[in-house]
């Protein structure tokens, strides 16, 4: 390189002193970027040019870069007492028509931009091709600049083409994070909307659930009465075509009202216990046989049961105590775990459809349990269950098992969700014998 | 109003409907199978008699509407009239969609569900005819040699005998004794009755 010949034999005590500075001043450049503050092409070149001027004792110096938006980044320094800012345009300007665009360091004598009389320059250009900006030089001192300060600038130009690149990178770094940031953003938006949508549709949703219960209810329901009735009729039109047929046939036409007395007595046994269910009865407090109620429960709901494919099994102990309580409350549990237990097997669910209700003793008072083949609980925080508006259903409100909670809890009892009992859930409440306090 | 010839297969789970379809059936002079399940009813072997199927919709296991389907698989042939506790309107026209005769709600009037199983036995009875029909022309078709075959289906595409002789190589006395062999052993009194025969036995009309 040229100015290593220039360097010649260390051999006196001034040019050790001046190699000493030199290396110093090499150790100050390569620190700059750490203690330049942010990663800031315009601060990076400010602190770089004020360095430059304490260090090569330069009446001003000027960089010149294209910023990381694409922008110009126009930069002055002059030394006064401390390096001061001064109009970077102004220089640019004065020096424009001088600089040639070749990336060879010329130094040149020209009319002082920031002052009066001559002095010289030593534009460099800098960057990875050499077009990232450029940086230059000046001073009035006539040995400027020596081969220790040209190499101290080609150094200075290097350290700012690695920090304008350094902040390029950056810059699209900040960008990248702000743009996730308001994605984020976004999408919380998003998720508080659906949220308050969810919570009014929830409300609503826990009126309609009533209507729908009922609605199923009224399905199986209408099956069980409709049977006996449409076979009474159907029975008491053959009655009369027997009657009316040439010769009458007496002995088909009584057996056929035999059938139609039965059949009423059938119709008149589903009135009874829907009436016993929905009668709107203040609680009440009378010796119910747990078995008897169940069984009755198990009785309305085999239509639904029959119509979704479900064996129903009870396992009802004999010889139970009757508790005190209200039947048709007891029911309505009963009812509701029954229901639940539905829509757990028929929701997508290939196992086994099986439902076993099974009664037994239990300390001072009855067990219950209701357990289903469906996919069971999983992970769902079992205390959570049984709280108002908690439902793990698509079309669940929420309300079933906390409504159960009530009534159990009402009767002295307690209902719970067992762990680990078979393949699927199993829920089982206690009832004591004296009932509530 | 005696239906002498024909059996209604009833499947319903419930015993006391079955029987009251039963007796209700059997007053009216038909031949009553009763049976609680589709799976029963599935093993039984085809009839060979007119026969109209009466199902219920809604069955453990196997549902009426899952029987339909399955029928012609089984080979069974047999128009079906279902009843119903409560049918909506997808399930009703699935039902028709497969061809069932009827759909009763109940409670139905009696005279609502003869006329459905009545009209199912018709149709039972045309559906066999045509069978035989069809059967006794494929007899009659096959005992013809293969020239006759080539006459005939010259013969329903309207072409003259001279125009037959010149497409088979052949002479018009030779195309006319034939022809008249064709008439004979189909049983045909005219032209236009080998052209409905040859329709229902699907013979295409050579180009």
């Amino acid at each position: 390189m040229a100015w290593g010949g220039r360097l010649g034999p260390v051999n006196d005590s001034g040019e050790i002193r001046r190699l000493r500075s030199c290396i110093s001043n090499l150790i100050g450049l390569q620190a700059l970027p750490a203690i330049s503050p942010g990663r800031e092409a315009s601060r990076f070149l400010s602190v770089l040019l004020e360095a430059l001027i304490g260090m090569l004792q330069l009446d001003f110096g000027y960089a010149r870069a294209i910023d990381t938006r694409g922008g110009r980044l126009e930069i002055g320094r002059v030394r006064q007492r401390r390096p001061a800012e001064v109009d970077a345009g102004k220089i640019g300007r004065a020096l424009e028509p001088l600089i040639s665009s070749d990336h060879s360091v010329r130094v040149m004598t020209v009319l002082n931009p920031v002052g009066d009389g001559e002095l010289s320059i030593a534009p460099l250009r800098f960057g990875i091709q050499g077009d990232n900006g450029l940086l230059v030089a000046g001073s009035s001192r006539p040995d400027f600049p020596t081969a220790i300060e040209l190499l101290l600038l080609r150094v200075a130009g290097n350290q700012a083409t690695i920090a304008l690149f350094e902040a390029g990178v950056a810059a699209r770094q900040r960008q990248t994070a702000e743009e996730l940031e308001q994605r984020v953003d976004e999408r919380t938006r998003e998720l508080m909307r659906t949220s308050e949508a969810l919570r009014t549709t929830e409300a609503e949703l826990a009126h309609v659930n009533r209507v729908t219960t009922m609605g199923q209810l009224a399905a199986s329901i209408t099956h069980e009465i409709m049977q006996p009735i449409a076979a009474g009729m159907t029975d008491a039109s053959a009655a009369q075509r027997w009657l009316s047929a040439q010769p009458p046939n007496a002995e088909e036409a009584r057996q056929c009202l035999d059938r139609i007395v039965q059949e009423g007595n059938r119709a008149a046994g589903v009135v009874d216990r829907i009436r016993a269910m929905f009668k709107k009865a203040p609680q009440r407090r009378e010796a119910v046989e747990i078995n008897d109620a169940i069984r009755e429960v198990v009785g309305l709901t085999r239509g639904e049961l029959v119509k979704n494919n479900i064996a129903v099994e009870t396992q009802l102990a004999e010889n139970l105590p009757a508790i005190q309580g209200d039947r048709v409350q007891l029911q309505q549990v009963v009812l509701n775990l029954i229901i639940n237990a539905v829509e757990a097997m028929c929701g997508g669910h290939d196992g086994s459809r099986e439902l076993i209700i099974s009664t037994g003793e239990h300390a001072n008072g009855v067990l219950v349990t209701v357990r289903d083949c469906g996919p069971g609980l999983g992970k769902e925080p079992r205390e959570r269950l049984f709280d108002a508006f908690y439902t793990t259903k698509t079309a669940g409100m929420g309300m079933g098992l906390a409504m159960c909670r009530s009534i159990v809890e009402a009767h002295g009892g307690r209902i719970w969700a067992s762990r680990d009992v078979g393949p699927g859930a199993t829920f089982q409440f206690n009832l004591p014998l004296s009932g509530a306090q | 109003m005696t239906e002498a010839s024909g059996v209604v297969f009833v499947v319903d789970d419930d015993a006391a409907m079955r029987r009251s379809l039963e007796s209700l059936l059997r007053s009216v002079g038909l031949r009553v199978e009763l049976f609680p399940s589709p799976q029963e009813f599935l093993r039984c072997t085809p009839p060979n008699s007119p026969a109209c199927l009466l199902l219920d919709v809604r069955l453990p296991g196997l549902s009426g509407l899952d029987l339909q389907r399955q029928m012609p698989a089984a080979n069974l042939d047999i128009p079906i009239v279902f009843i119903t506790a409560h049918g909506d309107i997808p399930m009703t026209v699935q039902a028709m969609k497969g061809g069932a005769v009827e759909f009763l709600t109940k409670p139905f009037r009696d005279q609502d569900l003869l006329d459905a199983v009545h009209l199912g036995l018709h149709r039972s009875r045309e559906a066999r005819a045509h069978r035989a029909g069809l059967q006794e022309l494929q007899e009659r078709y096959r005992s013809l040699t293969a020239r006759e075959r080539e006459v005939m289906a010259y013969v329903v595409a309207g072409l003259l005998n001279k125009q037959i002789a010149g497409e088979l190589g052949t002479s018009e006395t030779t195309v006319k004794i034939q022809r008249h062999r064709v008439m004979e052993k189909m049983s045909a009194d005219s032209v236009a009755g080998l052209v409905r025969m040859a329709d229902m036995l699907s013979i295409r009309v050579p180009k």
